[in-house]
């Protein structure tokens, strides 16, 4: 069995594939603030949920931003990584949108899955789940709300700022001005999805597109993101474990060359 | 190759040299930019010292859109004042100057501001350098009490011919796709160059021993971009798997690669020497710049080539997109990485440059 862990800003994925790149199985655990305490008790649940023991695991691969602080036989990067996963279960897309707690990126790669180009966002929480997280806190309601939520709305505020922080005053300020909460969270999804959409521009849209991270499980953000490209994306089932997925395909590749 | 001990980790903490200077009575002089004739400064008995950012933070004297290269450097100035015994800056971007207007509030050490020309390629900017260079000549004697002749000026051109010629001979252990010395370590040979005694540090470089095991593996890097003293940000491409086989900084091949000629007029020679030399992202024309990092490209077997760009340093960031279409054109894939604070981002950026490097050397 092939693990791979994808140790990220917001939560720790750890999956176990066998030698033909196959889910054997999966498990999500909140970072916190210790990655090698997360990426072990992550495993271990995905090793406990697939009946296995660390005595199954032929080669192991760490990603994310904690992947140098974590039990691995080897590291690499995310973007790599996403490729990897995406190329895996999506052949058909030459372009990826990841967008993860603390971080955004767009990915071009080639019909091998190979990268050919990449930007990211990784210095301000504004198109970040990290905005979502910060967004649901002053509403007051989980996460998972916001989505379903955004569906209602009618008629979408315009949310003006880039920075988290002013942003969320300016939510302080519609919902005191009697706006409905559903316009506001929509105004809210369609500022970040138009400020990720501005940044892939600057690698350029290739069809198809895939759309990867936790915030692509939120179906109100898909919406606003698909609305902006013109486009739906193609979203794989567990959005959030791609990462992890790549990681996995990795450590197949790695144990083959040993 | 061993780097010795006296310039090993010398990047950390230049300063250390300053003290030693002090009490050995040596003058120092401090400058700002590879624009400033090292020459002049030994011709006048003074020893040259290139101030960096090194160690300092942002100074509460520079307004917050100020590159932050340029605010610690004036920080560092500050700081270290007892040390030197007076300073030349370079306008060659807008915030160095700006430095000279607050140091001349500030410290009380004689300061000379250089107006290097910023178009390069004619006959008027060549002469207006040497009146230049003549004018820094004046303040040195002046200030220093030096006289500046042909015989002290034809030593110490030599002196620094030789340096160069060392520093280059050792980088051109890379050429092709050779790899006898790794990139951070012939780093830290330049830097020594901006600090140490030349003599010293040319009896130094002469006795280094090469080897013919290779130093050093992985995808072929020309770097480029902002003034770099931070080499943790050089050590971050080896560690992602490449190696820096060339650049074009100013803290790197643009401090050695061409020398002052054998001339009666060491002032034209001097001249014609700054302004040949590899340009800075703050002068003109852009083809030479372009034409430059084309020929790196190919003596060095370059794979991929990653610009550092410091925040607000507008000349890197206009010439990073003209830099990254010219090599697109050839297939030579680029990464752009901008930051504010190399050590405290080096997370981001290595996740950068190792996906840059996976990419150019088929990771994937």
């Amino acid at each position: 069995m092939y693990v791979g862990i994808d140790a990220g800003a917001s939560a720790t994925k750890a999956i176990i594939i066998n030698e033909r790149g196959m889910h054997i199985s999966h498990a999500i655990v909140p970072s916190g603030i210790n990655f090698k305490f997360s990426s072990q008790k992550a495993l271990r649940k995905a090793l406990k949920d697939a009946h296995l023991n660390s005595g199954n695991i032929l080669h192991s691969v760490a990603t994310g931003y904690g992947r140098a602080l974590i039990d691995a036989e080897s590291t690499s990067s995310e973007i790599t990584c996403i490729s990897r996963g995406v190329h895996k279960l999506l052949p058909s897309a030459r372009t990826i949108i990841d967008v993860g707690g603390q971080d955004s990126k767009a990915i071009r790669i080639n019909e091998g899955g190979r990268v050919l180009n990449f930007i990211m966002n990784d210095k301000c929480a504004a198109g970040t789940g990290k905005f979502l997280e910060v967004m649901a806190s002053t509403l007051r309601m989980p996460i998972e709300e916001l989505g379903k939520l955004h569906l209602k709305a009618s008629n979408p505020v315009k949310i003006s700022s880039t920075c988290t922080v002013f942003a969320e005053s300016e939510v302080i300020s519609h919902i005191s001005q009697g706006i409905k909460i559903e316009d506001v969270i929509a105004g809210l999804q369609d500022a970040i999805a138009e400020r990720i959409y501005n940044m892939c521009s600057r690698i350029g849209f290739a069809k198809d597109f895939a759309f990867t991270g936790g915030v692509a499980k939120s179906q109100g953000f898909v919406e606003a993101l698909s609305k902006k490209v013109g486009a739906i994306p193609l979203i794989p089932e567990e959005p959030q474990i791609i990462c992890a997925l790549g990681a996995a395909l990795a450590a197949i590749k790695k144990h083959k060359e040993k | 190759m061993k780097i010795p001990n006296s310039i090993s980790d010398l990047w950390k903490a230049p300063a250390i040299l300053l003290s030693q200077y002090k009490r050995s009575d040596l003058p120092v002089l401090g400058y700002t930019c590879n624009n400033i004739p090292e020459e002049l400064i030994i011709a006048a008995g003074l020893q040259p010292f290139r101030i960096s950012n090194v160690g300092a933070n942002q100074s509460a004297l520079t307004p917050s859109f100020t590159c932050p290269f340029a605010s610690a450097t004036l920080e560092n100035m500050l700081k270290l004042e007892e040390f030197f015994s007076g300073f030349a800056i370079a306008h060659t971007c807008d915030p160095m100057w700006r430095l000279y207007d607050i140091l001349k509030k500030k410290i009380s050490k004689p300061l000379f501001l250089l107006r290097p020309p910023h178009n390069t390629d004619n006959e008027l900017s060549l002469s207006f350098l040497r009146l230049e260079f003549n004018r820094f000549k004046e303040f040195l004697d002046k200030n220093f009490e030096a006289r500046i002749d042909d015989d002290s000026l034809s030593k110490s051109i030599k002196l620094c011919n030789e340096t160069r010629d060392l520093l280059k001979g050792i980088y051109l252990l890379n050429e092709g796709v050779n790899c006898k010395i790794s990139g951070f370590d012939r780093f830290q040979l330049v830097l020594a160059g901006m600090w140490m005694r030349k003599a010293e540090l040319n009896s130094l470089l002469k006795a280094l021993v090469v080897n013919n095991e290779k130093a050093c593996d992985g995808v072929r890097v020309h770097v480029n971009g902002t003034v770099i003293y931070d080499l943790n940000l050089i050590k971050a491409i080896g560690e992602s798997g490449g190696f820096v086989a060339s650049d074009d900084l100013c803290t790197g091949s643009r401090y050695f690669w061409n020398n002052v000629e054998d001339s009666q007029d060491h002032f034209s020679a001097l001249a014609h020497r700054y302004l040949k030399k590899p340009l800075c992202p703050a002068q003109d024309p852009l083809h030479r710049r372009l034409g430059f990092i084309d020929d790196m490209v190919e003596k060095f077997q370059i794979q991929g080539v990653v610009t550092f760009a410091e925040k607000f340093c507008d000349p890197i960031f206009f010439d990073s997109v003209h830099i990254r279409n010219n090599l697109a054109k050839k297939g030579i894939p680029s990464l752009f990485v901008d930051y504010e604070n190399p050590t405290q981002e080096i997370g981001r950026i290595r996740t950068r440059l190792e996906a840059f490097i996976e990419s150019v050397g088929g990771g994937s």
